[in-house]
């Protein structure tokens, strides 16, 4: 098969001669592979050989043998120069849409090829647990530090386990002594090189974490400590001890969930004495990954760790905890796991993104087909002089799919070009980390430049084939056809390429509806003017001196109210626990979300009370048994009269209802209102929540900043917002609204660029006509109304065939949210009307030109 | 004087070389084994093709000893002009290496 395409493709750019001895030796090395590697590499070998092959020789038969070839291109060049306002057209919005689409595409691929490049990436998993009874299960990503040398020595499915415990910042000291905050360190077990594929440049992958206190570095660190410098066998300084650096790791690239930047060797924290007597309780730091035999049970190894939790822990855990094997290429998308690593990725925008680039190449290549099969007609004359002076069907199709495939490569280097001006920008407006290689680049140009091949063919071949096929003297004879034919075709696209545009219109529409709800909804708490700062509640000495900063912090006139919390509505974390009311039956406990608190935290945030008190400190037994509960929590719990009820919290805290706040969104607004329970306990203040006066804020902040550092010992006083905290719940879906925003502009200005050019096509055809109508007396307006008609039926037609899609995806997007815009007709008329009215503003202004013109110069030639 | 590029210069070097038993895959092994690196067909057989073209290297049908279906194969030998050609480039070559300092 093979072999006779490599001798039919090679026979016309070569001779006999040449062709035989390529034969020869083609067939030679594809004995000699096939032998030494097998069929598939022989043949793959073989296919890449026949291309490399082929294009010297043709190049060498261009420049010799095919005039006719040149002949082709020059007739396409003067085409394209003649009617330069149709090139432009077809070309710009063609290099545009693929531009677009390339855009779009390579978010997809790059969300999309997170831990891609570990050799055994599809053996890779990691040990995670649920943890909880039904209903308020948690996921942890974290484990036990004790599992994966258990796992190595006693479950035999597995191949080999390591474990990563992560730090979130340790202090560097640099060549000159200064203090760097530096993050991405992990203690790693020596085998981490045995389960992804990283590059160690220096040192031996088995030995370099063997030893305590050795560490492996990244070039990136390399650089910044040692600058040029070996950096092998010299020493870093990390929180006061001294490491060695016995290994040198390639930069890791971007995508992928972890991303390290030192590693130490997991001996360091025995020698640290930060490894637990006990490493079967010690629970939650420890990264525990695991690569699977080949052909072994995953199931079968899901048993044998809950085997041996339940072996080696007590029953506190075994009680509550079960262990999940996470395959590698789902932790960029699960979000919900605690103690996670990594950015993450969100599914529903890489779809919405795939969709859009698809609709978006759709439009702008029936753009290019719609526009090129009405030129042709134009060009039915020249098909009849060509047929008569001799030309055969076949050189005819062959002129037009030259033609044709001509300007889609023109088009094709201009969007490649926007594209690479563009992505750059687009990414650091995303945000996202950007872990492009050389491959993917190719990939993906590979893709949309076949893509668009497969256009320029299709253009080009329904003129090559239907208008080849006529008699010569059939197309002399009638001089000007008409122009319907080809013209329903060309008006399903049309529909389609306006569909498309307004399902695009009324998406952005509706997000930006969504965006706004959300900004403005009322959250049932005041976000302005709320400081957070994060307290140093791991630190015990700070931890005792939270009084001291809480009389500071009030004695300035500005400060209204402080409090700590655990957490506050933009920051995204939560703490579950069950309660059960006093008295109730055995067993009869729900979950409830709780929120310890401080006293000035209701009036910190502004929250309204709705009924009973707020804690106050003038009654001593607020601080130990007094909660306050939002109304989502009473109607869960089924009070008519919550004020006095009696409950019990965490199974052994008798507490009692003092008061019922109004429901406050505590997460962002894709989350229903969860019960929730708040009390004061100091053990647990993550954040101070200050408000403060808008007057003066700066000042108010600096007076803040001066106390936070003095009573606290802290170095710095870092603060933020809570509406910009809470803001940023919506980044993503701001950021796609934009960027949609922007892709559906351009959709709608490849569409009216395609229907521009139509029309002006349509009203050239129809210059006698119009002659004729005006010369009996047809009025300009009357004219002009009757061509704008012909297409704005088409537009209202594509209205239908778009609402339905248009109502179902963005349905299916608001499903995201709890709380959602109703959908109501507006934005679809909106829509639709303002697709039509661009439509007839871009035909009408052709239909216009065409009917002032003189009549005279249409009938004159008659 | 028409200049030929350097693998058109090792292509008529390996056919005379190989003398009677210049074919395609004696050839490319040939240039092969002279410089020590594998060639991509496509780099071989263009020049290939081009100096034949140019009138340097003539073709002769011969017997193939290796093809069972008893193909012929084709032998590659240098014209006239061709071996003309590589002495004045073997002239060429020796004039501009004369005067050139010795290098360290």
């Amino acid at each position: 098969m093979f072999a006779r395409f490599t001798r039919g493709v090679l026979s016309r750019i070569t001779d006999e001669i040449m062709l035989s001895t390529i034969i020869e030796d083609m067939e030679f090395r594809f004995a000699q592979d096939l032998k030494k590697k097998g069929w598939l590499r022989a043949q793959i070998r073989r296919s890449f050989q026949f291309l490399i092959i082929i294009v010297p020789l043709l190049l060498e038969a261009a420049s010799g043998g095919v005039s006719m070839f040149k002949n082709y291109i020059k007739i396409a060049l003067r085409n394209i120069k003649r009617h330069l306002g149709y090139s432009f057209i077809n070309i710009f919005g063609l290099a545009v849409g693929m531009t677009v689409c390339l855009l779009m595409l390579m978010y997809v691929v790059n969300e999309t090829s997170y831990d891609n490049f570990h050799k055994k990436g599809d053996r890779i998993y990691r040990l995670t647990c649920d943890w909880g009874t039904e209903g308020s299960k948690m996921k942890f990503a974290g484990t036990m530090p004790a599992f994966a040398p258990a796992m190595n020595s006693e479950i035999p499915e597995i191949e080999v386990a390591a474990r990563l415990r992560h730090n979130s910042e340790m202090i560097i000291l640099g060549a000159q002594n200064e203090k760097f905050k530096q993050s991405r360190i992990f203690y790693a077990d020596p085998e981490v090189f045995d389960i992804f594929s990283w590059s160690l440049l220096e040192g031996e992958p088995g030995s370099v974490l063997e030893e305590p206190f050795s560490v492996v570095i990244t070039q990136k660190i390399a650089k910044k400590y040692f600058n040029n410098d070996d950096p092998i066998g010299q020493t870093l300084d990390i929180d006061g001890n001294l490491y060695k650096i016995t290994g040198l790791l390639e930069d890791f690239p971007p995508n992928t969930h972890l991303e390290c930047e030192i590693l130490i060797s997991f001996a360091t924290v025995h020698s640290l004495g930060k490894y637990a007597e006990q490493p079967w309780t010690q629970w939650g730091d420890d990264l525990t990954y695991f690569v699977l035999r080949e052909n072994s049970s995953l199931d079968s190894v899901a048993e044998k760790v809950n085997v041996l939790l339940n072996q080696n822990t007590g029953e506190w855990f075994t009680k509550k905890m079960q262990l999940v094997l996470q395959p590698l290429s789902r932790i960029h998308w699960d979000t919900e796991y605690r103690g996670d690593i990594g950015a993450k990725g969100n599914i529903l925008y890489v779809y919405l993104f795939l969709s859009a680039a698809v609709l978006v190449l759709a439009i702008a290549c029936f753009n290019f087909m719609n526009l090129s099969t009405s030129r042709y007609l134009d060009r039915m004359k020249e098909i009849g002089v060509r047929k008569v002076v001799g030309a055969n069907r076949k050189q005819l199709i062959r002129q037009f799919l030259t033609e044709s495939l001509l300007v889609t490569l023109v088009s094709m280097v201009f969007g490649i070009i926007l594209f690479n001006v563009l992505y750059s920008s687009l990414y650091s407006y995303l945000d996202a980390p950007f872990g492009f290689s050389m491959s993917h680049f190719l990939n993906l140009y590979a893709i949309v430049i076949l893509m668009v091949l497969i256009v320029g063919l299709l253009a080009g071949s329904y003129p090559a084939w239907f208008m080849s096929r006529f008699h010569p003297a059939e197309i002399m004879q009638k001089r000007s056809t008409s122009g319907t034919s080809g013209m329903s075709f060309r008006n399903v696209l049309v529909v389609l390429q306006f569909a498309i545009s307004i399902i695009l219109v009324v998406g952005t529409i509706l997000i930006y509806q969504q965006i706004y709800f959300m900004k403005n909804t009322d959250l049932g708490f005041e976000k302005e003017d709320v400081v957070l700062a994060y307290f140093p509640f791991t630190n015990p000495e700070a931890k005792e001196k939270y009084p001291v900063l809480k009389t500071e912090f009030l004695k300035h006139r500005n400060v209204v109210e402080m409090t700590g919390v655990y957490t506050v509505p933009g920051i995204n974390s939560q703490y579950n626990t069950t309660i059960s009311k006093k008295g109730g039956e055995e067993g009869e406990s729900v979950s409830i979300q709780v929120l310890p608190a401080d006293f000035g935290f209701i009036k910190s945030l502004g929250l309204e009370i709705v009924s009973g008190r707020d804690f106050s400190e003038v009654y001593s037994l607020d601080s130990q048994e007094s909660v306050i509960l939002n109304e989502a929590a009473v109607k869960m719990l089924g009070y008519e009269n919550p004020i006095g009820e009696k409950l019990v919290l965490f199974g052994k805290r008798d507490v009692s209802v003092i008061g019922v706040v109004k429901d406050f969104h505590v997460k962002s607004l894709h989350n229903k209102i969860s019960p929730m329970l708040i009390y004061i306990d100091p053990k647990f203040y993550l954040l101070t929540a200050t408000k403060i006066k808008p007057e003066n804020s700066e000042e108010t902040l600096a007076y803040m900043g001066e106390v936070w550092k003095t009573v606290l010992g802290e170095s710095e006083f870092n603060y933020r917002y809570m509406k910009d905290a809470y803001n940023s719940f919506y980044a993503a879906e701001e950021k796609t609204g934009k960027l949609i925003s922007i892709f559906t502009l351009l959709a709608l200005f490849i569409s009216c660029l395609g229907l521009f050019g139509l029309a002006a096509f349509m009203t050239n055809r129809k210059f006698k006509e119009i002659g004729i109508r005006k010369v009996l007396g047809a009025s300009v307006r009357s004219i002009a109304a009757l061509y704008s008609k012909e297409f704005a039926k088409w537009v209202i037609v594509a209205n239908i065939v778009a609402w339905p899609v248009a109502y179902f995806l963005i349905d299916t997007w608001l499903g995201n949210f709890a709380y959602r815009i109703a959908l109501t007709p507006l934005p679809f008329v909106l829509s639709g009307t303002a697709a039509l009215l661009i439509a007839l503003v871009t035909v009408s202004s052709h239909a216009i030109r065409a009917a002032m013109a003189n009549p005279v110069d249409s009938l004159r030639s008659e | 004087m028409q200049f030929l590029s350097r693998i058109e210069e090792i292509l008529l070097l390996a056919i005379w070389k190989l003398g009677d038993d210049a074919y395609g895959i004696a050839i490319r092994e040939q240039v092969e084994k002279d410089t020590g690196v594998n060639w991509l067909s496509g780099a071989i057989y263009g020049p290939l093709s081009r100096l034949r073209k140019n009138g340097y290297v003539k073709t002769a049908v011969g017997d193939n000893p290796s093809d069972q279906r008893g193909r012929p194969r084709i032998y590659y030998t240098l014209t006239l002009i061709g071996k003309e050609k590589l002495q004045e480039i073997q002239m060429l070559s020796r004039d501009i290496w004369a005067n050139v300092p010795e290098m360290k």
